[in-house]
């Protein structure tokens, strides 16, 4: 299947300019690096909530992803993109977190976010008590049919869907095939079409 | 075209509702949509599932996490990157002993055996009575040795 590469230029010149940061970083460039940053925190740190469902853990495995990148920066070699180097870094890191059983925790802490969730969609609209409260149990639903997929599934789709990676980036990301991934992919979303049809 | 669905190739209808083709694979996707409701009612799914995903977004980001992070990256490595760091030179510093007690082991002079007990007991338990007895049998080996010796030269 061919996938349409937003513009050939535009991904060229966004991948050699992470390389090139990166490549500065390593020659002891801090202010690179806050670039690099600036740049990445949001998705990194939005992806590794998805996957843990718990900001404050997400924002400790994202600390440690970007510790990592500058620590690591002397052995840095641009054979990847920059993006795909991180999300492996991440995924690595949220898929040890979940296994270390902080997804227990953060599964026991989905209530506890609810209000803050609520607070923020108050500010947004003003929709009524009862609105809110429907759009408050969908967004359960969500995340809990996310977070009943499996690991690596529930990593590829939250790269595919937020972070409009490529398969064979999803691929590199997870360290197996692009096949694999495309299956990982099918029998994700076959999941949740059977959970999440009916919110159409 | 042939049908996605019946191909096995869903990858396709994924990128479909992912918006990530080309706009002549669109075209070309919708018309056979329009005549295939096992493809159209598979994206229709597909798409309920993305606007639903659509709606989760991630929480805000706490505004000290930049400076948490900085602050980090300018302490010593904590214990635990140093046990790793430690733990990548062990298997090295191991080998390098082997090496060097292999060295030495084999470049030692070997150690003469030291004689059996039983000798040694023999050895302790001579008495100086015994020993005149061996002297008195070696000088009368001596004296018959010669005394042979002259029988020899005046034959």
């Amino acid at each position: 299947m061919e996938r349409v590469e937003k513009s050939m230029g535009s991904v060229a010149v966004a991948l050699d300019y992470d390389a090139q940061l990166m490549v500065r970083v390593k020659e002891g460039d801090g202010v690179s690096f806050g670039l690099l940053l600036e740049k990445h925190r949001s998705s990194v740190i939005h992806f590794l909530y998805r996957m843990v469902q718990n900001r404050a853990v997400a924002e400790e495995l994202a600390q440690e992803v970007f510790l990592r990148v500058y620590r690591s920066r002397a052995n840095y070699e641009p054979t990847a993109r920059f993006t795909t180097w991180l999300f492996r870094i991440a995924t690595h890191l949220a898929l040890n977190s979940l296994r270390d059983g902080k997804y227990e925790r953060a599964e026991a802490r989905l209530d506890a976010e609810t209000p803050e969730s609520t607070a923020r969609q108050v500010s947004d609209a003003s929709p009524s008590v009862e609105q809110l409260m429907v759009r408050q149990a969908r967004l359960d639903e969500v995340r809990q049919a996310v977070a009943a997929l499996p690991e690596k599934q529930r990593a590829a789709v939250l790269m595919h869907k937020y972070e409009e990676m490529e398969y064979s980036q999803i691929a590199k990301a997870l360290d197996c095939s692009e096949s694999a991934v495309k299956s990982l992919l099918f029998r994700a979303y076959e999941t949740l079409r059977a959970r999440l049809a009916h919110m159409a | 075209m042939i049908c996605p669905m019946e191909n096995g190739d869903h990858a396709e209808l994924l990128a479909l509702t992912a918006q990530q083709l080309e706009e002549p694979q669109v075209v070309r996707l919708q018309e056979h949509l329009g005549a295939c409701s096992r493809c159209r009612e598979f994206v229709a799914r597909q798409q309920a599932v993305w606007q639903a995903l659509d709606a989760w977004e991630a929480p805000a980001i706490t505004s000290d996490f930049d400076r948490r992070l900085f602050r980090r990256i300018e302490q010593r490595p904590s214990w635990r990157d140093r046990y790793w760091a430690f733990q990548h030179w062990v298997p090295i510093a191991a080998a390098a002993c082997l090496i060097v007690v292999a060295g030495w082991v084999s470049s030692r002079p070997a150690r003469v055996a030291p004689l059996p007990q039983t000798q040694a007991a023999q050895l302790q338990s001579l008495q100086p009575e015994q020993v005149e007895h061996v002297l008195d049998d070696m000088q009368m080996l001596s004296d018959f040795t010669k005394a042979a010796r002259s029988d020899a030269g005046e034959l």
